[in-house]
């Protein structure tokens, strides 16, 4: 059981209030739903179902379980550098360089050096845990809020499924503005997405350094697509 | 029943091949050839006065079978220049459980030059096939290349639903990874029809190239040259974070992504 300290702190970080800019994406909606890939609640929940189950945000979810596993090893900073400070900044390196398009890399940096930012702010001492990203390497979203999630004492399963479920959560509200659909369709779409994310979530606990694989074509030519998408509402 | 043309029957290869490039004066040479069947390399030859040297990569066995694991070691020293093609497209045949694995290891010294297209991959349905590709680059070293891959034996109506291939990319520039991917496919119904997958296409294809760095109008001339004539496949474009460029391809023809991304060198060439 989280305490009630914990509990509170990871809703302020899953909130879709939190000053990251996680609203201003679609990763590909935009494209998917102005070419009629995707028309109505049940294509957009086959869509989110699917990129939980085998999609590019397993692999970064995993990411970010290695960022809060590594967070709470982190030693003191008198004992800098050590082996396991390198992986944070490997893991980070590695998640910029496997980005499916340059949109979808940016947003995570974008929004991950926002919240590093944001927390630093907020938790001054929060400094030391990421100190081994230098400030002059861009932060991905999925360090940041694993490092965050960990110096609140917000445990690694809590962390998981509230990092699925917010990501869900802007995605649907993304479809819900174009395509568009009512409130109640989208909070219908979020709550039968519940098992799915229950189970993925435990999926992605068991996944190794050499089991990082997605399936991602139809993610990658949607950003891409986006890209140069004529107008747009949502960012790239 | 599994059929004698499915099944290789004869026993898995482990087979590697070493290579190693130099260039003493205006050509690029092979110096060093080391080979082990069923893998086989045509003598080098120069299609052109530039100097860059074509290697074909042959693989006499037919395909991979459940178990086989190739490997190829390949150095370009300095300035050297390869091109590297292959003879026929590459076979991966169904197993009954154990994976065919092929890696490739390019070392590309200062100032040398790789360019990678080799003929497609056929990945039989219920084959399970992991490729590895790791490239080293050194100081403006430039690596340009493609992938394709064709998903099930398609002019036999062959659906790749069962079975298993993943493919992994690491690209490094001294002990920077400045490009990488991790892509899985597991055969089934619904990846087949997703439009998270392939959308019920069959060929996959990637261009990388990291030669030079390229600008984002560039990238949208070329996705409007490449989009007008009114193809009917996905094709996208995107820059990687060292301004790269990265092409994809979702489609139903081998020889139509070969097209595409032959057509995508000449508009993108400077």
């Amino acid at each position: 059981m989280l305490s009630g300290s914990a509990q509170l702190k990871l809703l302020q970080l899953v909130s879709p209030t939190l000053p990251v800019g996680a609203y201003n994406y679609s990763e590909g909606l935009e494209w998917l739903i102005e070419r009629g890939n995707i028309t109505n609640a049940d294509t957009l929940g086959a869509w989110i179902t699917q990129e939980l189950c085998r999609g590019s945000i397993t692999v970064d979810t995993a990411i970010m379980v290695r960022a809060h596993r590594l967070a709470g090893q982190m030693p003191k900073t008198d004992i800098l550098p050590s082996p396991t400070l390198k992986h944070l900044s490997y893991w980070n390196q590695w998640l910029t360089a496997t980005r499916e398009s340059r949109e979808l890399r940016e947003q995570s940096l974008q929004m991950g050096g926002s919240l590093r930012k944001l927390l630093l702010d907020l938790e001054p001492t929060v400094q030391s845990w990421f100190e081994p990203i230098p400030p002059t390497e861009p932060c991905n979203y999925a360090i940041a809020f694993g490092l965050g999630a960990a110096f609140w004492g917000i445990d690694l399963h809590q962390s998981g499924l509230g990092y699925l479920h917010s990501w869900a959560n802007n995605l649907i509200s993304a479809g819900l503005r174009l395509i568009p659909l009512g409130q109640t369709a989208g909070q219908k779409l979020l709550l039968h997405l519940t098992p799915t994310i229950l189970h993925q979530w435990q999926q992605i606990l068991l996944l190794g350094d050499d089991d990082l694989y997605s399936c991602s074509w139809g993610l990658a030519l949607a950003s891409m697509g986006h890209e140069s998408q004529y107008t747009r509402l949502f960012r790239s | 029943m599994l059929s004698a043309s499915t099944v290789n029957p004869s026993a898995p290869w482990q087979a590697n091949l070493w290579l190693r490039y130099d260039r003493p004066g205006h050509r690029t040479r092979m110096v060093e050839c080391l080979v082990q069947a069923p893998l086989k390399v045509q003598r080098s030859f120069y299609p052109d006065d530039t100097g860059q040297c074509q290697t074909m990569l042959l693989h006499t066995g037919g395909g991979m079978v459940g178990g086989d694991r190739l490997g190829y070691d390949i150095v370009l020293e300095a300035q050297s220049d390869v091109c590297f093609t292959s003879a026929s497209a590459g076979k991966i045949y169904r197993s009954l459980g154990p994976w065919s694995e092929q890696t490739v290891n390019l070392e590309v010294r200062v100032g040398a030059s790789v360019l990678w297209c080799p003929q497609e991959t056929i990945i039989f349905d219920q084959a399970r096939y992991q490729q590895n590709f790791c490239i080293k680059l050194q100081e403006q070293a430039r690596f340009k290349g493609w992938e394709i891959v064709r998903l099930g034996r398609t002019a036999r109506g062959e659906k790749f639903t069962q079975g298993h291939w993943r493919s992994s990319w690491e690209i490094w520039q001294g002990d920077k990874l400045i490009w990488g991917e991790r892509q899985q496919l597991i055969g089934s119904e619904q990846l087949y029809e997703s439009p998270n997958a392939l959308a019920g296409f069959t060929c996959l294809g990637t261009y990388v190239d990291l030669s030079r760095s390229f600008d984002q109008d560039l990238v949208h001339q070329a996705q409007e040259i490449i989009h007008s004539q009114g193809r009917s496949p996905q094709f996208g474009l995107t820059l990687t974070a060292t301004q790269g460029l990265i092409a994809r391809y979702r489609g139903n023809s081998t020889q139509e992504v070969k097209d595409i991304f032959t057509q995508l060198s000449q508009v993108i060439s400077p």
